[in-house]
């Protein structure tokens, strides 16, 4: 199968681009233009500069030998948490930038959930010298104060959001809403693929450098290409990244490692395929998880990144085509996850990526397989929640 | 057939209010409809409550909250809704929210339901000008219900006259680029903006909303246009009130000191 939108920004019954019209003139323009924009060679060439020298591309892929060992199959570590600000948000952040500029923006919004996304766009915007407001949750500001600390020394405005959940979701609500107020000079770059028309499309063509890399690295390394790609998926962008070049390759099965929560039956859980319904939430038709009555529910999950009750519209359409295996692990899973990678190949990842890591432990290997996992950033932002939870256990 | 109630309006400073459907109290849905029409509005938006309006402002944020914490749900609205015509409510009223809690009900049932209890048209600020074309045109004229489209200052030309082919019940025209609860735009800029809009010649009306709060920015607004909505502070206003008495009297006094 292919993963294009159509002239409408669909993927299968999913996507869209369902605004209000006080957005509609910006959703259009970034339609119209974005394709073109981002095709040019000017454009490209600066995007694989500042990739290159700026954030540190490309990543290696690492050969976790005493992890293959333990699994009994070879397991490469797509090494995403070796880029600058410490994750693959800013694949993204630099092209949107790239994108903003070229549209005459002069002012960029952004929403973050862990911080990742929030302290990529702030970084991009110090390099630019462009002004920068970024919206979270006050329940993320507290659990990733870290990262608050950082967009603030970037000289971002962190603006705390107070309505519903206080995570992920209230803040790209907050987010939308400021670019209503303010769109002449404004440009919202949201950081996964998410949203209205053409933003799940833009952040999957800014995030496929990740497969792309795969693809050329797993061919140095011996020439045959992974039989497995896994990835976390909160509203999915890392996981779009290293899907991007293997969707139409029916060999690779392709993973998507979601956030149980406490458990998926438990109340608290963010493991949207599981528990979601096809609805309109944040600009497209997408899965979620809602009341029988259409409200929107709140997510649960120890990581603030896969803290989100939706995924993203090319997600919701891989799901129900079967082309991805979505599955989840839990909070506590999770945390063994981020134990296990530390222990045996010396990379301390964050929780989002450790729920990736902890899905390996629930597969079963005959030994022939190569496993890719997608090691979306590092772990220093969660060092506070790792000596929390684990406790006495870190040290064990 | 009976004739459409949006005739009534009257040709120039019509005054339409929108309250959020189960706030304060669940069940104050028709008392706030039937004070409204006793204070002499001359139309009604009636709000479905959803737990993400991101098109909303604080006030109207919060009174969804309120309003789906006292159990308000779309089945609820329309059993409230049930006798609205039987209630000496004669005015226009009009079902305002977002698409999903639409959607979830089933589209089909929620417009045939809403024509049932006699309501006019809707506004649904997230459907997409082509999802209406593709979709929702069909459900607007089997039921016979007037969509609303919104207008904004950079709305092009070509968009505007293509909402207003479609015969809708008024062009919603915003006074400002923000959600609402919000201030109106310096004047001049917005003044220009509605003379454009009256230099058309368009054949639907132009009701104004977004940052209309009181008589000065309702007299205001109305200089160039029909009409325009009041929300987020009528939702301040019925905040106050402790019962129906007090619902009915907050609604009279708010509206004696814009009209």
């Amino acid at each position: 199968m292919r993963l294009e939108a159509n002239e409408k920004g669909f993927f299968g019954e999913f996507g869209g681009a369902y605004v209000p019209e006080m957005l509609y003139p910006n959703v259009r323009e970034l339609q119209d233009r974005y394709v073109e924009i981002t095709g040019e060679a000017a454009f490209q060439r600066e995007l694989n500069e500042l990739l290159r020298d700026f954030a540190g591309r490309p990543t290696p892929l690492f050969a976790g030998r005493r992890l293959s060992a333990l699994f009994g199959c070879e397991i490469l570590l797509k090494r995403e948490d070796l880029l600058h600000t410490g994750a693959h948000k800013i694949n993204n952040t630099i092209g949107q930038i790239l994108l903003a500029k070229r549209l005459g923006k002069t002012r960029i919004i952004a929403e973050t959930g862990a911080g990742q996304h929030g302290v990529a766009t702030a970084t991009v915007c110090a390099l630019m010298g462009m002004p920068c407001v970024v919206y979270m949750g006050e329940v993320d500001m507290q659990r990733q104060a870290l990262n608050v600390g950082r967009m603030r020394m970037l000289g971002a405005e962190v603006r705390g959001v107070s309505s519903g959940s206080k995570t992920l979701k209230d803040a790209t609500n907050e987010a939308m809403r400021d670019w209503i107020a303010n769109p002449h000079d404004t440009h919202y770059i949201i950081g996964s693929v998410v949203g209205p028309h053409p933003f799940p499309d833009m952040v999957a063509r800014f995030q496929s450098v990740i497969s792309r890399e795969i693809k050329e690295q797993c061919h140095v390394l011996g020439g045959r290409q992974p039989t497995h790609v896994i990835a976390c998926v909160g509203g999915g962008s890392n996981a779009m990244g290293g899907f991007f070049h293997f969707v139409e390759d029916e060999k690779v099965a392709l993973i998507g490692v979601e956030a149980a929560g406490c458990g998926i039956s438990s109340g608290r859980s963010a493991a949207t395929t599981a528990l979601g319904q096809p609805g309109i939430l944040h600009g497209s038709r997408t899965l979620f998880m809602q009341s029988e009555d259409g409200q929107v529910e709140e997510a649960h999950s120890i990581s603030a990144g896969l803290d989100y009750p939706g995924i993203g519209p090319q997600h919701a359409h891989l799901h129900t085509t079967g082309r991805v295996q979505y599955v989840s692990v839990t909070d506590d899973e999770s945390l063994e996850g981020a134990k296990l990678l530390a222990r045996q190949e010396g990379i301390i990842p964050a929780l989002e990526t450790a729920h990736a890591v902890a899905y390996l432990s629930k597969m079963r290997f005959s030994g022939s397989e190569r496993v890719v996992v997608v090691v979306s950033g590092r772990g220093d932002k969660d060092m506070g929640t790792y000596l929390e939870r684990l406790g006495e256990g870190i040290s064990r | 057939m009976t004739c459409s109630r949006f005739l009534q309006l009257p040709a120039e400073r019509a005054l339409s209010v929108f309250f959020t459907a189960g706030f304060p109290r669940l069940g104050d849905t028709m008392p706030i409809l039937e004070a409204l029409q006793e204070s002499g509005v001359d139309m009604a938006e009636v709000g479905f409550p959803f737990s993400d309006p991101v098109a909303d402002g604080p006030t109207i944020q919060e009174s969804n909250l309120v309003a789906l914490g006292n159990g308000m749900t779309v089945a609820t609205l329309f059993e409230q809704l049930s006798g609205l015509r039987r209630s000496g409510v004669t005015m226009p009223v009009l079902l305002m929210g977002y698409l999903n809690p639409l959607e979830r009900f089933g589209a089909e049932s929620f417009f045939a339901r809403a024509a049932e209890c006699g309501v006019d048209g809707l506004i649904l600020p997230d459907m997409p000008f082509d999802e209406y074309l593709d979709r929702y045109r069909a459900l607007f004229k089997k039921e016979r219900l007037k969509p609303v489209f919104l207008v904004t200052s950079r709305t092009s030309e070509e968009r505007i006259r293509a909402f207003d082919a479609e015969e809708p019940a008024f062009l919603y025209v915003l006074s400002s680029d923000a959600v609402t609860g919000g201030r109106a735009a310096v004047s001049e800029e917005r003044d220009a903006f509605f003379k454009r809009l009256k230099e058309m010649r368009l054949k639907s009306k132009l009701i104004v909303g977004f940052g209309v709060s009181d008589r000065e920015s309702f007299n205001a607004v109305t200089r160039h246009t029909a009409g325009a909505i009041i929300g987020s502070a009528f939702v301040r206003a019925v905040a106050e009130a402790k019962d129906d008495a007090g619902l009915r009297e907050v609604t009279k006094n708010f509206i004696a000191g814009v009209r």
